[in-house]
This record gives structure tokens, sequence and C-alpha cells, in this order.
């Protein structure tokens, strides 16, 4: 084949790819943004999500992923350096590591089903935002783990040799120039995560149930807007509804990105 | 004439086994104080690993074994009371290639005195400043100061870690084989700041170039197969070795 024909034969799969992305959030976005208005946004669902708006479910969904990620995310980025930086060449971090693939695999609802037994009924904290954000972070702790593993490895020995020779102790070394160098890799790893926190269903309905109040304490039960619109189109409740809550989701994902991503280029700009 | 005071570093008797190989045979060499010693001899001779046992750098790697004595001042700094990070900060180092952090300019130079604990702004602007002036650097970044280090040439990125060093105020500064990654202007410009830096500190180099340690060192140290052939004033180590593999070395007739 010529150059050009692989050129045109690869362009043409890329835009396949950006084809089936734009007509998914294209059609979800088509059928629910005309019902996203304010008030929708602002007000307590009514008869079942039929009427009203979906507030109890962002804050559910923004407490569930919070505080998973603020559980997983220091757990799995000290993981991640005590197998990288301290125990390098031992069988500890491939046996973690092949532990943790493992984990990244499991379809969520088996963390689903593993929350309700342990966290709901064993722990007995009930259908909860505690129950649910536990069990989210048990989900995301692999990823976390796995991307930032990857990220330290990838900073040149030579950082860690010349942190040393400045007469750097080791913990020294990690927290000014491992981790600082390693910074874009772990953010993007936690992002995932964040990603797949924020999206997720199976294991969230399970253990942090269903209700559409507003949650007071984190012993309260709540819906996250996934398991919402999963219960509004399943139900056959209202699909405008179920529509323009997938909207507010698909928006929500997109601004926590943005944020993140301007927040990430601010502190690079300052550095350069 | 010479005085015991004369010496900074006197290294005494000195074995280093890596694993099966006995890479440096009993070393004895006495390094004098705020002048240039050079290392200098073929690949493999253990002129690195000689000047890393100078801040135990070796100590990282697994399978090294090291005895005799490494007397810095009167501190042996292989005693087990010795805390191996303050002896560091007391023997700085500058690698073959410049290896500059991938943060600010100004941040790679305050990083030793932050570590070692200094976090007044005023202080560590201070330290940044003198540490950048003394290795001739301060007029080209002043002004972009928090800009990234990796902007820099690979000539200046070598200056800024020398600066590096500085700021931590070492009394030993080790230079290993500091200029190979670099063009002729930027070599001349280490070269003539090494002897700025002799001023101040103690300067041991481990150089490739004949050149260069005939041009920049006070004194010479020839090593081969992990043993110190001859040492001297540069001077004389050039113009008359004692030692026929000396000459042949310096004459370029192996390498």
């Amino acid at each position: 084949m010529t150059d050009r024909r692989v050129t045109l034969l690869f362009a043409s799969i890329t835009g396949l790819t950006v084809i089936i992305l734009v007509v998914i959030i294209g059609y979800v976005m088509v059928n629910g943004l005309p019902g996203l208005t304010l008030p929708f946004l602002l007000e307590s669902p009514r008869e079942m999500g039929r009427t009203g708006g979906v507030f109890p479910a962002i804050v559910g969904t923004v407490l569930l992923t919070g505080i998973a990620l603020i559980i997983a995310a220091p757990v799995g980025i000290l993981t991640a350096v005590y197998l990288t930086e301290y125990t390098r060449d031992t069988w500890l971090p491939k046996i973690v590591r092949f532990g943790t693939e493992s984990l990244a695999g499991i379809p969520s609802i088996i963390f689903g089903l593993f929350g309700f037994l342990f966290f709901v009924i064993y722990l007995d904290l009930g259908w909860s935002v505690l129950s649910g954000a536990l069990t989210l972070s048990a989900m995301i702790l692999p990823t976390i783990v796995r991307t930032s593993e990857e990220a330290i490895r990838a900073v040149p020995d030579a950082y860690r040799e010349v942190s040393l020779a400045l007469g750097s102790t080791r913990w020294q070394t990690v927290t000014s120039v491992v981790l600082p160098s390693a910074k874009p890799g772990i953010m993007t790893g936690v992002m995932l995560a964040i990603g797949r926190a924020i999206g997720e269903t199976a294991a969230v309905i399970f253990t942090a149930g269903s209700s559409l109040r507003l949650p007071r304490t984190l012993l309260d039960s709540t819906r996250t807007l996934p398991v919402h619109f999963y219960i509004l189109a399943r139900e056959g409740i209202s699909l405008e509804n179920a529509y323009s809550t997938a909207a507010v989701l698909i928006l929500l994902i997109l601004a926590i990105n943005i944020a993140a991503y301007t927040i990430m280029d601010r502190l690079a700009k300052k550095e350069s | 004439m010479e005085q015991k005071n004369d010496y900074k570093i006197r290294i005494d008797n000195l074995n280093l086994h890596f694993t099966a190989n006995h890479v440096l045979r009993g070393i004895n060499l006495n390094i004098r104080k705020n002048l240039i010693t050079a290392l200098i001899g073929p690949s493999g001779c253990g002129k690195s690993t000689l000047l890393k046992c100078l801040n135990r750098m070796n100590d990282i790697l697994p399978g090294v074994r090291i005895e005799g004595q490494v007397l810095l001042g009167d501190q042996d700094i292989y005693a087990d009371t010795v805390d191996v990070a303050r002896l560091r900060k007391r023997v700085g180092m500058v690698f073959q290639r410049p290896v500059a952090f991938p943060i600010s300019i100004y941040e790679n130079v305050a990083s030793p005195p932050r570590v070692h604990g200094v976090s007044h702004r005023g202080t560590l602007d201070s330290i940044v400043k003198s540490s950048l002036v003394r290795v001739g650097l301060w007029d080209e970044v002043a002004d972009k100061l928090h800009k990234s280090a990796l902007s820099l040439s690979l000539g200046q990125q070598q200056q800024l870690c020398i600066a590096r060093v500085i700021a931590s105020e070492p009394e030993v500064i080790l230079l290993d084989e500091p200029c190979s990654a670099l063009d002729p202007m930027s070599t001349m410009k280490i070269e003539e700041l090494m002897r700025q830096l002799a001023k101040h500190y103690t300067v041991v180099i481990v150089t490739h170039s004949m050149q260069q340690a005939a041009r920049a060192s006070d004194y010479t140290v020839f090593m081969l197969s992990g043993e110190i052939i001859e040492s001297g004033p540069t001077g004389e180590i050039f113009t008359s070795p004692r030692d026929s593999r000396t000459e042949n070395y310096i004459t370029g007739r192996f390498r």
C-alpha cells in the first residue's frame, strides 16, 4: 500500500471514532438539553422524578465521588511510592501489581456485591453515602495505584541520584523531586479514576441505595445521577428527565475535566 | 613543608569490591584543600568509583563492599555514626550530564537549602542569588528565575547544577566528567568556573580529557585498573612522569 492510502485508512478510522463519540454525546444532548433548566438543576425531584429536578442526585454524585477520592487517592499514591521507591527489586511489587491489575479488570458489580455484604450488612453502615464511597474507593484504588506507579517509574533515575547527592534523604527525594516530576501522570490517573467513579451505577446502587432525599449525614442513603437516570428509564418514569439527567452528568464530567486541566496548566505555566 | 592541615581529604588503604570484582585496590591519597585535583585514567580504571567514595554515592548500589578509611577533615566518613545526608551536604557532586529538575530555575537552586531546613523566603532569595552569581549565571537568568530550568542550554544547565551544589554550602565539590556532554564554549566556561570555585572549595574532578586535566587542575592523579599509579602536581605529571604507564597514557599511546 502506498503512504497515501495508509494515511487515508488511518484518517477514516479516526474519523469513525470521532463520529461515534459525537453521535452518542450529541444524541444525549439533543434529547436532554431542552429539559435542562436552572430549576431542573436546583430542585428536588417530585413524583419519583417525573417532575422536579435532580439537585439531590448531583449532591449525592459529588459526595460519593469526592469522598471515594479523598480515601483512595492518598492510599493509592502512597502505595505506588512504596512499591516503586522502597521495594523496587523485590517480589512485593510484582505480587501487588498482579493484584491491582486483576482488581482493575473486575466488573464493578462485583465491587457492588462486596460493598453490600461488607459495608452495608457486616459493618452495618446501611445504604449510605459512606458505604457507597467506601465501595467506590475500593473500586478506583487499583487504577490509581497502577497509573501512579507508571508515572513514578517514568521519573529518570538520574533525578533520584542527584537529589541524594545533594544531601536529601530518601523521603525528601520522594517529596521534593519524584512526586513533583510524576505529578502530571498521577493527575491523569486520578482523572481516570474520577471518570470511573462518577459514572458508576452497579457498585453504587447496592451500597448507597436510591433515596431521592438530600443526604444530611454520611449515613443517609442517596442516589447518584447515573442511578437516577437508570431508574427513570428502566421504570418508564420519564425518558425526557432521564436524558436531561444524563446531560447533567456529561456536563459535570466535562466541567471536572476542564477544571482539573486548567489547574494543571496554571501550575505548569507558573513553572515554565 | 607540607602540613597535615593542607589536606581536606585523606584516603587510607581504601578497597572497594563490587560483587566479585575488586574495583579499587589499596588506594592511598591525600587531597589538598582549596585546590583542584584531577583524577585521570582510561575508562573503567575506577576513577569515577573513587570519586563517588568521597560522598558515599556507591552506598546506594547493592553488592558494594568498602574497606579502609576516608577522612574528611578529621571525620571518618564511613563511621557508623555518620549521617550520610549531612555528609553529602558537605561534599557536593556534579554529574556527567546536567540534571536540572523539571521545575523553575529558582526552585532548582533553592531545593538543597529547603531540604536542609531553610524556609525563610528572604534567606532563600539571597542564597539563590549568590549561588547563581558565583557560577556566573545570574545575569543571564535574573529575569527568568521562575521559568523552567529545562529552557536553559545544556551548558547553562550544568552551571545551574553547580549553583545548586553551591547552594548547600559544601566544603568539597566533586565533578564527574562535568564537560563531557558540553560544547567547547561551555567547557571553557566550566573550567574558568572551577578556577573560581577553588578559591572557596576543595575541588575534585574526574575527566577523560588530558587537555582539561593539564589546563584546569593543580594536582593530577593517574589511575589504572583500580590502582593509583602516580600522583603529583599537574605540571610534573604532564612534563616528567615517573612511571612509563603514566607517560604512555598522557601521550595518548593507550586509552
